[in-house]
């Protein structure tokens, strides 16, 4: 009976409805879910009880979602079960447009910014990993790194000195700055990873028609 | 077989097809915010959330629209206000609607129209 619980339980709600309208325009849905968290808000409850109350007479996201195609015939929002060029297109220039004389890369976030299949944070998400997609990978790469020289010398220069075997004596001199490989091949790893995952996910996102069948088959 | 009540689906669909213009009515005197309006709405609403998909629609369609507001106390409300062409198609059901209750009356009751 905290009010830790009751946030919970309405964070638990909002995101199933987050969930429930996944087949929803990314507009519709935002809006959907600022009128519902004003709604809880405007009602007072603080104590469980008052919440699972205004949380139940809410109704399931199922049964809120399903009035958006609940109306005399009208018909459902337009169909989005499929990723449309616009995407796509998208999701192919966030890595590799910027191999396109780098406006690739522009155009894509054009796309992620217009297209309403994507939130704010996941249109964020695509634009920030990684900023012109694999060409900043590449750029990288052609850096100028650490330069290492090594001079060996066979003849020691001090009779009697520290190194009686005679071994090689080796002078390393290095100069300019460099990762070291311990870190900088998980790194790299992480850095061709990312765009990959960055896009799957994206697409996941976009891709409605999971989400709208599994709201179909709970409402029977 | 013998209903006791009315067969819950009739009833299902009358509000389906009334709500929006009871939702539409309450606004002829002024503007108002969705909590308030499922408030006043009572047994009509049976699942109170299913209220702003239904105001999300009236407003693509342009029978009402909407702003942001601070409230006095607690947080920023959506208010809606009705339009002209809400004003307009709550007039014209307001007319089917008196002379298809009549005529409901009429042959369920009994009473001659």
């Amino acid at each position: 009976m905290t009010v830790m619980d009751s946030n919970r339980l309405v964070n638990d709600y909002l995101e199933g409805l987050d969930r429930a309208a996944q087949s929803l325009p990314a507009e519709r849905r935002e809006e959907l879910l600022a009128d519902v968290r004003s709604h809880i808000a405007e009602s007072g409850a603080t104590t469980e009880a008052d919440v699972r109350n205004v949380l139940e007479r809410l109704g399931t996201p199922e049964e809120i979602v399903a009035g958006y195609e609940d109306t005399q015939g009208r018909p459902p929002p337009p169909a989005e079960s499929r990723l449309r060029f616009h995407e796509y297109a998208a999701l192919a220039l966030l890595p590799f447009g910027g191999f396109l004389f780098i406006v690739g890369w522009f155009f894509g976030v054009m796309l992620l910014w217009t297209s309403n299949r994507w939130r704010i944070g996941e249109k964020v998400l695509g634009t920030l990993v990684l900023p012109f997609g694999y060409l900043s990978l590449v750029i990288i790469g052609m850096l100028p790194g650490q330069t290492c020289s090594e001079v060996s010398t066979s003849t020691p220069t001090r009779v009697g000195g520290p190194n009686p075997a005679g071994d090689p004596e080796v002078i390393e001199s290095c100069s300019g700055f460099a990762i070291p490989a311990w870190i900088g091949i998980p790194l790299l790893v992480v850095l061709l990873i990312a765009p990959v995952v960055m896009v799957a996910f994206l697409a996941y996102r976009a891709a409605p028609n999971r989400a709208r069948r599994s709201t179909a088959s709970a409402l029977g | 077989m013998r209903y006791m009540v009315a067969p819950r689906n009739a009833l299902t669909q009358l509000r389906r097809g009334t709500l929006e213009y009871c939702v539409l009515a309450l606004m002829r005197t002024g503007e108002r915010y969705g909590f308030d309006l499922i408030r006043e709405l009572g047994d009509l609403v049976t699942s109170e959330g299913t209220i702003y998909p239904l105001l999300a629609r009236l407003r693509r369609e342009g029978l009402v629209e909407t702003t942001w507001r601070e409230s006095e106390a607690g947080p920023p409300r959506r208010y809606y206000r009705l339009t002209e062409p809400g004003r307009g198609a709550l007039d014209a059901f307001v007319v089917d609607w008196e002379r298809f209750r009549d005529s409901v009356d009429a042959v369920l009751l009994g009473r001659q129209g």
